[in-house]
This record gives C-alpha cells, sequence and structure tokens, in this order.
C-alpha cells in the first residue's frame, strides 16, 4: 500500500467516525450523552481564546509570578504537565535506584519480597484521598500518586534485569579486572537501562494516568479538574474536550519518547531482524 | 615447588551440583607452554576452564597459579568463553577497549589500541557495530582481540575458532601463534579438531569421557616451530601424531586408504 493510500484510508476513517458522531448527536436525547462535534470544539476554542488564563506560582507563601496566558486551559495543562513530567522523573529515578539496590543486594530481597508485593497489590487509586490528607490538594499529591505508579513499574523491571543478567558476561568482566562499583556500572546499570529505555514510553503513560485520576480525584486545578466540574454540570462536551486535550498530550509524549527511545536503544536487536541469530 | 609453572592441578575435583565433571585432574602448564586439551563432548572442558580461571571453586585436590594456590578469580588469566560474553550494549571497539578501560586507561587511547587489535583480527569494517549486527565467527573475533588485549600471562581459550571458515581459521591460529611466539604466553586451549591441536600445541593433553573424566593421555608434539597446517598436513610424523590422538580419543586408527595421506 503507498504512503498516500494508506493517509487517504485513514482520513476516510476519520470523517466517518465524526459524521457518524454528528448523525447521533442530531437526536437532542442522544446529544445529551455523546455530545456533539461542534459543541466539543467550541469548548475547545474557549478554553484556547478566553477566560482566566492567569497561574500565579509560589514558593511556599510567597508569591514569585504570575504568569499570564490568553485563555483557560493554559494554566490548568502547565500545572498537568509538570505534574506528568515530575512523577515521570522521580518515579524513574527511584524505581531504578531501589530496583538496582535490591538486585544487588539478594538477601535484602529476599526479606522485603512479600513486602514489596503487598504494596503492588494495593489498587493505587484508592491512595488518592490519604495523600491528598497529607499532601494537601496541591500538586504534590498528584506527583506522588503518578510516582506510586511509576516506582514499582520501573521498580520490578530493573530489579528482574539485574537479576538476569547472564553469568557469563559477569564473569568476562570480572575476569577482565572489573571491581564491584565498575561492575555495577559496565553491567548490571546498562542491562537495567535497558528495560527502561525501551519502555519509557509506557512509563510516562503511567504518569500521566496517575496524575489525572490525583486531579479527578480532589484537586483545585489541573485537566482532570475541569473534567470534574464539567461533569457535575452534567456538561458532555466539555467532558469531551478535556479528554481530547489529555489524548492529545500522551499523543505528543509518545512521539517525543520514540525518538528517544529509538536512540538509546541501539544497541539492541530490532524485532525485525532475521530470526536465525540470538 | 617449582615457581615455572604457570597453572598446576593436583588431584583436582569438580562437580555440577551432584554430577562429578572432574575427577583426580592432574595438569600443569609450563611457563611459556602451549597446552591443548581434546575430549569428547561433555567430558568436562569447559568447567577445567572454569576452574583454572577460578570461576568455580574445586571441590578436592589443589589448583596453583605462578606457584600460589588460586583464591577466588585468576588475575593472571585472561579467559575467552566458548559462548561470546560480549556486552551487548557495547560498540566491538568498545568491547575491546573494555580491558584497557578497567585499568584506567583514558578512552582515546584505549580505543585507538582496540582499533589496532581489531585489524590484527581481520575486522577493520566494523568497531562501531553492536554484537547483534556481527556474524558468529565476527563476535568470536572481537572476543579474541579483547582476551588478547588484556594480556594477562595465562590464556584460557575455549574452542576459540570452532565457529569460523578454514581460511580465517588459519589466520587466526597464525596470529596466536605470532603473539604466543612474541610475548611468551602460557596457554591452556581447548579444541576438537585434532590437526589445529597438532598445529598449536607443546603438548595436547586428552580427556576420557565424562562423567569423572580426568586426563588419561599427555602427548608431546615435537613438530619444530614456525609450523603450518598446509605444510604439516603432508608431514608424516603429523600423520603419526594425529593417528595416536585419534586413538587416544577412543576410536579406531583410521584406514590406509585415509585421505590424510
Ligand atoms: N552449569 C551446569 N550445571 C549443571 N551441569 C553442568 C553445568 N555446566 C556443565 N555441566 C555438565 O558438566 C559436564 C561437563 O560440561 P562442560 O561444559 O565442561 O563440557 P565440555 O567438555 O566443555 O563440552 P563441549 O566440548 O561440548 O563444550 C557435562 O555433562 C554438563 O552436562
Ligand atoms: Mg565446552
Amino acid at each position: 500500500m503507498s504512503w498516500t493510500t494508506l493517509w487517504l484510508l485513514r482520513a476516510a476513517l476519520l470523517l466517518a467516525m465524526l459524521s457518524l458522531w454528528s448523525w447521533l448527536a442530531a437526536d437532542d436525547d442522544l446529544a445529551f450523552f455523546v455530545g456533539h462535534p461542534h459543541a466539543v470544539l467550541q469548548q475547545l476554542w474557549r478554553w484556547l481564546s478566553t477566560g482566566n488564563g492567569s497561574l500565579e506560582l509560589y514558593w511556599r507563601d510567597h508569591l514569585l509570578t504570575t504568569l499570564n496566558f490568553p485563555g483557560t486551559l493554559y494554566p490548568h495543562l502547565l500545572i498537568t504537565l509538570t505534574e506528568t513530567i515530575l512523577a515521570f522523573l522521580l518515579g524513574l529515578a527511584s524505581g531504578l535506584a531501589v530496583g538496582l539496590w535490591l538486585g544487588l543486594t539478594p538477601t535484602l530481597a529476599r526479606v522485603l519480597s512479600p513486602f514489596i508485593k503487598a504494596a503492588n497489590a494495593v489498587p493505587r487509586v484508592v491512595l488518592a484521598p490519604l495523600l491528598v490528607m497529607w499532601l494537601g490538594l496541591g500538586i504534590a499529591s498528584k506527583v506522588a500518586l503518578g510516582i506510586t505508579l511509576v516506582f514499582f513499574a520501573v521498580f520490578f523491571n530493573v530489579y528482574q534485569g539485574v537479576r538476569e543478567v547472564s553469568p557469563a558476561l559477569l564473569a568476562n568482566v570480572r575476569l577482565l579486572g572489573a571491581n564491584r562499583w565498575q561492575l555495577v556500572r559496565i553491567v548490571y546499570l546498562p542491562a537495567a537501562l535497558g528495560w527502561v529505555f525501551s519502555s519509557l514510553n509506557t512509563v510516562i503513560g503511567l504518569a500521566f494516568v496517575g496524575v489525572v485520576v490525583g486531579e479527578y480525584l480532589g484537586s483545585t486545578r489541573g485537566i482532570g479538574y475541569l473534567i470534574l466540574q464539567a461533569e457535575a454540570t452534567f456538561d458532555v462536551n466539555t467532558v469531551l474536550a478535556g479528554i481530547i486535550v489529555l489524548t492529545c498530550c500522551a499523543l505528543l509524549f509518545d512521539v517525543l519518547l520514540a525518538g528517544l527511545e529509538r536512540r538509546l536503544s541501539a544497541w539492541r536487536q530490532q524485532s525485525d531482524d532475521e530470526p536465525g541469530r540470538r | 615447588m617449582t615457581s615455572t609453572l604457570a597453572l598446576e592441578m593436583l588431584d583436582v575435583e569438580a562437580r555440577h551440583d551432584r554430577l562429578l565433571a572432574l575427577a583426580r585432574v592432574d595438569l600443569t602448564v609450563r611457563e611459556g607452554e602451549f597446552v591443548c586439551v581434546l575430549g569428547p563432548t561433555g567430558c568436562g572442558k569447559s568447567t577445567l576452564l572454569d576452574l583454572a580461571a577460578g570461576l568455580k571453586p574445586a571441590h578436592g585436590g589443589q589448583i596453583r597459579c605462578h606457584g600460589k594456590p588460586l583464591l577466588g578469580l585468576n588475575r593472571h588469566a585472561s579467559y575467552m568463553f566458548q559462548h561470546d560474553a560480549l556486552l551487548p550494549w557495547r560498540t566491538a571497539l568498545d568491547n575491546v577497549s573494555l580491558p584497557l578501560q578497567l585499568r584506567g586507561l583514558d578512552k582515546r587511547h584505549a580505543n585507538q589500541q582496540a582499533a589496532q587489535w581489531l585489524r590484527r583480527v581481520g575486522l577493520t569494517d566494523v568497531p562501531d557495530h553492536y554484537p547483534h549486527q556481527l556474524s558468529g565467527g565476527m563476535r568470536k573475533r572481537v572476543a579474541l582481540a579483547q582476551a588478547l588485549i588484556h594480556n594477562a600471562s595465562l590464556l584460557l581459550m575455549d574452542e576459540p575458532f570452532a565457529a569460523l571458515d578454514a581460511q580465517t581459521r588459519q589466520a587466526m591460529q597464525q596470529l596466536l601463534l605470532e603473539l604466543w611466539g612474541e610475548r611468551r604466553k602460557s596457554v591452556l586451549f581447548v579444541t576438537h579438531d585434532l590437526d589445529e591441536a597438532i598445529t598449536l600445541a607443546d603438548r595436547v593433553l586428552v580427556f576420557n569421557a565424562g562423567p569423572a573424566s580426568r586426563c588419561i593421555e599427555d602427548i608431546r608434539i615435537p613438530l619444530p616451530r614456525p609450523r603450518d597446517t598446509l605444510s604439516l598436513r603432508k608431514d608424516p610424523e603429523s600423520a603419526a601424531l594425529y593417528q595416536r590422538l585419534w586413538h587416544a580419543l577412543g576410536h579406531l586408527p583410521p584406514t590406509p586408504t585415509n585421505d590424510r595421506g
């Protein structure tokens, strides 16, 4: 299939879905549930161009500066993105550190293993009220919720990666004269990062979900908060507009990280290589 | 104890869980000596090298390296594994320069030397390839370059040339002999190829089939050096050695019509 046909087919499919949506929305009763494409677009436009777009930045109780944007959406979006990136980075770093540490100290890992399993089994969403009580309605509680999701995913995979390093590789590098710290730097860390680098995409997805759910369950700002407000007034068009904004962000992360992943995982065998090789 | 022994095993025993792989192995490698190990598959040759490298503890007996009992890793050994142990996230060049970098040499100089070694093993085009992009034989040669650049006094090699075509194998054998002649390393070399053993070794040790395998023959190869495989094929003395080794391995002696004239 040529490139043009492919994109034509995709455009046709999109058009068909939008038509179906408009057709359903023509019925007023149904429109209450499914919204209307036109109204959703209008809402998006209102968010981008009108309303109070000021964002006050505080450090503790001290007002640092006030940013002014042309629409309501920007401060909320900025908050959500900041939370996501913080949860991503902090969860990644802590998962990596703890995964390496436990991977390299099997006794400790054996002692802790039931506790870790239990902690991971806790449905993360129910932590949200607890985190809000501890950390308040601000961004800290959202970041914390995102971290709980990211941390365990990264931790388990790094731990596994460290435990599964081939003994022959270790033996070779040790014989070539590596001390323990060099062994970590040259063998364990790259082995662990291998998984991390090839799944940055999944990981930021987790951070995003954690943050938005956190906002939705209790907050004063963020895209999740906008959706929550709209839901309270049964404004389905605004809810849909919020979902579209979130989807666009997720796609943006996807594109950015896919490139990074490819670059960082160059040493990996591509899956479409001939299968005869290891 | 004589100090001219690079490696000495006395009454050594090795187990894998309950399997007794090696029993009562006695073996010596003198300084600067090239010793080949022959034996049926699964008899414990790789296990023997693991012991010599200090990767596996012996369950009985004693191992000495340069006269001192071997405790833990053997710091005098450079080990080329049977299955390659290259780091998949490092390029060929970075894998070869690893031993130098571990020794604290700066990256630029280490890479310069590594590039020279890659050239010596006949790999000029692939310094930036990752192991998964190399053929099996190329990976073997990268591993060879890595083992040689490490420059330890005892070289342990486990079927290093098994995956190479005849021409490349011969070139690698010549390279190994050259280096060995220059630097007088002690070599313990595992192979299944009788010709290879005859071309390379001062002595060939023949192991019997496992379990509880041990060294059953210790055959000196008195052929003059430098040797080269092609002319050895026509040499009657080498043909006689070939027969002896074949015999020792438990096969019937080759019939007179055998193409090794
Ligand atoms: N990690 C292990 N665990 C259990 N048994 C093992 C292990 N490694 C080797 N063995 C057993 O020890 C014996 C000797 O194995 P080894 O790899 O030393 O043989 P080898 O002489 O090198 O064979 P080959 O010529 O095929 O390489 C074999 O019977 C094998 O099954
Ligand atoms: Mg073997």
